[in-house]
């Protein structure tokens, strides 16, 4: 790449990301490579129960145990901190939420759930330990399945909760929905199951607690992709404390996918035992309690009812859904799985009646919340099975159907009826067609027939999603209702140095994103300095004003808007100095390219250097201006921005084994204005192998009992680059009138479609066997069993 | 992921092994430690002591000599490259470059594999069909076991606790000989759900004198087929015969495949390297 | 997890029945026993350890015999606790004299395993759980085929 590229062309160019030496070569900054004087370790003991009455817990042998300075009890912390907060209480959560403690007291509600701490001075010696810390546990009776746990009979996790139900929640019209479906020509039902995945971030969690006794400061190193989010729940509702007394730092953050946004017991638990010690107090999540208690995604249980006419018009959709939510309500569970996913069901089709209701409910497991994607996946995943079913019905060609049925380009603004914020662009066929041209899909039918008449099975699915990015419009998200409680814009500071250099500081936080890159990128040209010139400071809530932190792809249309308008401002300042400097008049200042210049004499210019220098020294500013080039913003967006694509991909599935394999995968999304292609790219693909891994080996499984039986990577199986194949991307660029730079957002879309396209992949290839729908994951047995069923059993496709 | 306190020791002589085998009971041998490890991290194993026989020159390496000996801490990696080995034993540089990830095949020995006994471990299936001799020494000195002898149950092996494998002998392959090893991989641990390795000879008129099919991962240890080794010899074509590789096995289901399935992908696992290994031969 | 199975012992009925009616019967069915004693009629606590070759854990518990019908048959209820994990099961033996020198033992489990070991040992557990029931029941038929 050429970095001395001249200014004002390094958007849109695919620069590498300039995180990558340090982060590759070893030489990041993790939570777990920070070392305090006089730090010690943390270790905790784990409920081995899905749901157990505490009888008892003696800590007198681990308290003996060499090495072992302090063992806390959750009854202990009960008396110093509340409850976890949970921030986005939607659908008017109908129990008070039931939310985690930093350790349990009295009852555990599954497994893995927090029950002692132990502190001691190495970590070696805090394992060792927690074998010694007995604890006496009565087993009570246990429901993992949302669906059995809201019957009558079944076991209650909460009082307040009967039922287990944690919220139910509607969006859309009832009746008019139930009329349009019993008056339709054809209706297609289907149970379709979303199964819990477990986030595994490269990087377990992990948190360095400090407590300053002079000054009754706390300070926080956490691996988390909103710390300010996190300062602000931990002080104002854990800890009771003013939010000046909490400094939250994060450093370099190695993946994240949703799972750290949330507050954990385990930021409140290293806290109380910082103060309790009076040492730094640090805790590193071991792999197998990230896969057990970190928080799982989706698993939802859903009935669909698609209705529509027999020449492929959709008239309405029905949906119910089961949401298990786990044994707590995570900090914004009851969001992701009301807000996030019921609103977004229509996906782009124009459905005129619509109607979605979901029961969230509380089960023996870990806690669900917001995992890459958030509620879009399951929404896509929802629609785009029931329009390839539909389809399937009609016989008709499923590519066909999506046309008949998308939003028109036209239509933008366009409301969907379901409480969503109107789409803000869209131009669906061409990135269709772009798709399905790269795919060769005129000649797959034929490709399909002939390869089945060899034994052969393929398997072509598309799916043409939309997603919703950006979020949000802080007067939207906080309405009554929506439930979210606090605001959701985003803060920027922008600085030039004396020297010309200048320091963004945003409150995104990025975790894999490359912000320092594509943030540089976006300064550099929108101010004209070097890309060199610029850097990106984040992660601290000492350094940012505040910050909402980075999920939900926000990053670069709120983010990156609130960067871009603080550039304005500098560059406002900038035009008022400069024609200061030049003795003109401040509307005769061009600023461009890093040069403010009298019309018509462009010759009579200042450098932005130049004028930073002046703002700078401020020997000559006019009067009653400040001296310094420093502007921040905070930017609340007017809407959301809404991604959409088209995705493709062949399987060919092995029908002795079942195994599918996929063959091509092609994706062609809008993504708005693209920043740095390769980073987009990149973000594609590892979204896109999240979503394959779901539809073909991920699944989270726990027994009957509660117990986690996929709790290692042994038998979890993730995405690995063996496993998928090389991906055909491309673009089709439908700018979003939402912000100035036109952008939408990038980091969840091959996610959010992924897992559609194969599933409907896979059912392709087997849908002349009789077979409608099969729940993901694909494993292989599943697959091969209902070939093996519909073959007269003897385990051969003729 | 903290293993419990243990001593570690690394011998310079395989009798200096013996010696801490016999004087500690409890002492487990690291040879690579790919199994050993995570099993000690995850406290599911605890011994006292680790005696760490990869400083003991005498149990590396790969030597020609009419039929092929390797040292049993021969790593995968030096199985999956020695030109030894890929000329004359294609299957075990095929099967070594099957295992784990390259990371495990730098560390991970044949020795430990096949001692470790594993029942879904790849390299017990291949050097059952490829009917080596394992020589170990003990206390009372070396020994041979016929490795038809050699897998006794699930993780156990004919090894006495201070017992240390040496090394594993493969006879001398005969012209129209042919082998293959097919896997079926678990896709998060990567072991075999099932693995059937074969060995075919064929006699002068092209019919089948002599095979050996073993199979991994069906079962609580490596296993073999005789019934389609039987039918084989008996003129059965290779589909008809690979049909009954389910028959007389003992097969196990776990979350991730029920018996019948392990069953079934023995029977097309054996079909698929029956195919290829009758192809090397011819 | 489920298991059942028969095996076939040399030995009469009565005498079989007998041999498996006592404290020495529990210790040679559970392997690795290391303590074992009554705390009740028909109940018994003790310390196993519990495991195949390295893999092998110390389990705390009770076992307790019930629904006794001499000489045809009885259930075990068991629960032990360790480092690895807990198991809690129940199963029933039942004795059918095939000949008068001979019986038929049969045996059905149900088996739960929860705690560390159920998490990462799924691999392994049904494989261990058989061979343990196999060695146990297998050690038994000798002893009651010696008394005879």
């Amino acid at each position: 790449m050429t970095t001395a590229e001249a200014p004002g062309k390094m958007v849109g160019k695919a620069i590498k990301r300039r995180e990558d030496p340090r982060l590759i070569t070893g030489q990041g900054n993790y939570l777990d490579d920070i070392k305090l004087p006089g730090m010690l370790y943390a270790a905790i003991v784990r409920s081995p129960y899905g749901h157990a009455r505490i009888k008892n817990i003696n800590v007198a042998a681990a308290q003996a145990h060499p090495g072992v300075v302090a063992v806390i009890t959750g009854a202990e912390i009960a008396k110093e901190q509340n409850p976890l907060p949970c921030a986005w209480a939607a659908g008017g959560v109908q129990n008070n939420v039931n939310t985690p403690r930093a350790l349990a007291v009295d009852v555990v509600r599954y497994v893995g759930e927090g029950v002692a701490l132990v502190v001691a001075e190495d970590r070696y010696v805090a394992h060792d330990a927690l074998d010694l810390v007995e604890v006496d546990y009565e087993p009570l009776d246990v429901v993992v399945d949302a669906e059995a746990a809201t019957k009558a009979g079944t076991v209650q996790l909460h009082e307040n909760a009967p039922n287990n139900v944690v919220m139910h929640w509607t969006c859309g019209a009832e009746q008019p929905t139930a009329q349009a479906i019993e008056q339709a020509e054809v209706v297609v039902k289907q149970r379709i199951l979303n199964q819990r995945l477990i986030p595994t971030p490269m990087e377990t969690r992990g948190y360095i607690s400090r407590y300053d006794s002079a000054t009754g400061e706390y300070t926080i190193w956490m691996s988390s992709q909103a710390p300010h989010v996190h300062r602000l729940l931990l002080t104002a509702f854990v800890l009771g404390i003013p939010e000046n007394k909490m400094r939250c730092i994060a450093p370099d953050i190695g993946g994240g996918f949703g799972a750290k946004i949330f507050v954990y017991p385990e930021m409140a638990s290293t806290l109380y035992a910082a103060k309790v010690v009076g040492h730094p107090v640090k805790w590193v999540e071991t792999r197998r309690e990230s896969c057990a208690v970190t928080t799982h995604g989706r698993d939802h249980i859903t009935d669909l009812e698609i209705a529509g006419t027999k020449d492929g018009k959709i008239t309405g959709l029905r949906v119910h859904t089961y949401a298990n939510l786990g044994a707590y309500c995570s900090t914004i569970a009851p969001g992701v799985a009301t807000t996030l996913y019921g609103r977004m069901v229509a996906g782009v089709y124009k459905i005129p009646h619509v109607f979605v209701e979901v029961d969230g409910v509380y089960t023996n497991t870990s806690m669900v919340d917001a995992y890459r994607g958030a509620g879009r996946p399951e929404a896509a995943y929802v629609i785009e099975r029931a329009v390839d079913m539909f389809a399937q019905k009609l016989g008709m060609d499923p590519a066909e159907v999506r046309r008949r049925n998308f939003i028109q380009p036209d239509e933008f603004p366009y409301d969907t009826g379901i409480g969503m914020l109107p789409y803000d662009s869209g131009n669906y066929e061409p990135a269709l067609d772009k798709a399905l041209a790269m795919a060769g899909y005129k000649n797959f039918a034929q490709e399909q027939a002939d390869a089945r008449k060899e034994g052969r099975l393929l398997g072509l699915g598309i799916c043409t999603y939309v997603e919703v990015c950006g979020v949000a419009p802080s007067k939207w998200i906080g309405l009554a209702g929506q439930g979210w409680g606090a605001g959701l814009w985003e803060s920027a500071n922008v600085k030039v140095h004396l020297t010309g250099k200048v320091v963004v500081t945003t409150g995104s936080m990025p975790h894999g994103q490359g912000h320092e890159t594509s943030f540089a990128q976006l300064v550099s040209d929108e101010l004209g300095v070097p890309y060199e010139d610029v850097i990106v400071e984040y992660g601290d809530t000492q350094g940012t004003p505040f910050g909402y932190g980075t999920y939900g792809s926000r990053s670069a249309a709120v983010g990156g808007t609130a960067i871009f308008k603080s550039v304005s401002k500098i560059k406002d300042k900038a035009r008022k100095l400069a024609a200061h400097m030049l003795e003109a008049a401040e509307e005769d200042i061009i600023f461009e390219n890093g040069k403010a210049s009298v019309r018509g004499a462009p010759d009579s210019a200042k450098t932005i250097q130049d004028i930073a220098l002046q703002a700078h020294v401020a020997y000559d500013l006019p009067a009653g201006m400040e001296p310094y080039l420093d502007e921040t913003t905070y930017y609340d967006p007017p809407n959301c921005t809404f991604p959409f694509g088209t995705h493709v991909c062949l399987v060919e599935i092995d029908a002795d084994t079942g195994k599918v394999t996929p063959l091509r995968y092609i994706a062609v999304d809008d993504v708005g204005k693209v920043i740095n292609p390769l980073i987009v790219d990149g973000q594609l693909h590892g979204g896109i192998a999240q979503g394959m891994a779901q539809a073909l080996y991920e699944a989270a499984v726990y027994d009957d009992n509660g117990q986690l039986l996929t709790g290692s990577l042994m038998d979890y199986a993730i995405p690995r680059a063996d496993m998928v194949p090389h991906y055909e991307l491309d673009r089709t660029e439908t700018p979003s009138p939402v912000n100035p730079m036109g952008v939408k957002g990038a980091g969840e879309a091959g996610t959010i479609a992924a897992a559609a396209t194969v599933s409907n992949a896979v059912v392709n290839a087997l849908q002349h066997l009789g077979i409608q729908h099969l729940d993901m994951p694909y494993t292989s047995e599943k697959v091969w069993r209902a070939i093996h069923e519909r073959n007269g059993g003897n385990g051969h496709v003729s | 992921m903290f293993p419990n306190d243990f001593e570690y020791v690394a011998p310079a002589t395989i009798n200096e092994a013996v010696a801490l085998l016999q004087a500690n009971p409890d002492a487990k041998v690291l040879a690579g430690g790919h199994s050993l490890l995570p099993a000690m991290k995850l406290h599911l194993s605890t011994p006292s002591m680790l005696v760490d026989i990869g400083k003991i020159p005498e149990l590396k390496g790969i030597h020609v000599n009419g039929g092929v000996s390797i040292g049993a801490y021969t790593t995968y990696r030096e199985l999956e490259t020695s030109q030894e080995v890929v000329q004359r034993l294609p299957i075990l540089a095929d099967c070594a470059s099957k295992v784990g990830d390259p990371q495990v095949r730098n560390c991970g020995t044949i020795g430990g594999s096949v001692a470790h006994a594993d029942p879904a471990a790849d390299m017990p299936a291949v050097v059952l069909a490829l009917n080596a001799t394992m020589k170990a020494i003990g206390p009372q000195g070396e020994r041979s076991i016929a490795v038809d002898d050699f897998f006794v149950e699930m993780l156990q092996s004919a090894l006495a606790p201070d017992e240390l494998l040496t090394e594993i002998n493969i006879p001398p392959m005969p012209a129209r000989m042919g082998s293959a090893y097919e896997k079926f991989k678990h896709p998060a641990s990567g072991y075999a759900i099932v693995g059937v390795a074969v060995m075919v000879h064929l006699a002068t008129d092209g019919k089948v004198s002599d095979c050996r099919i073993a199979v991994t991962g069906a079962g609580p240890k490596a296993q073999r087929a005789h019934a389609v080794e039987d039918a084989l010899k008996g003129g059965s074509e290779v589909d008809a015969a690979a049909q009954k590789a389910g028959d007389g096995l003992e097969y196990l289901s776990d979350m991730s495949a029920s018996e019948e399935y392990r069953a079934q992908l023995t029977r097309v696992l054996t079909r698929r390297a029956l195919h290829k290994a009758m192809e090397q031969a011819r | 997890m489920k298991f059942s199975g028969s095996h076939t012992i040399n030995a009469p009925r009565e005498r079989v029945w007998t041999t498996l009616n006592d404290i020495e019967a529990l210790r040679t069915l559970i392997p690795g026993v290391e303590s074992l004693e009554q705390t009740a009629p028909d109940t018994y606590h003790g310390v196993a350890k519990i495991g195949v070759a390295s893999i092998k854990g110390e389990y705390t518990g009770t076992i307790r015999m019930a629904d006794i019908d001499p000489p045809s048959s009885y259930r075990l209820v068991g629960e032990g606790r360790g480092r690895p994990g807990h198991v809690k099961g129940e199963g029933t033996i039942t004795l059918v004299a095939a000949s008068p020198e001979t019986t038929t033992l049969h045996y059905d489990a149900d088996m739960q395993v929860g705690g560390p070991i159920a998490s990462v040992g799924q691999r392994l557990i049904e494989g261990a759980s058989k061979l343990l029931i196999n060695q146990g029941l297998k050690a038994l038929a000798q002893k009651a085929e010696r008394a005879a």
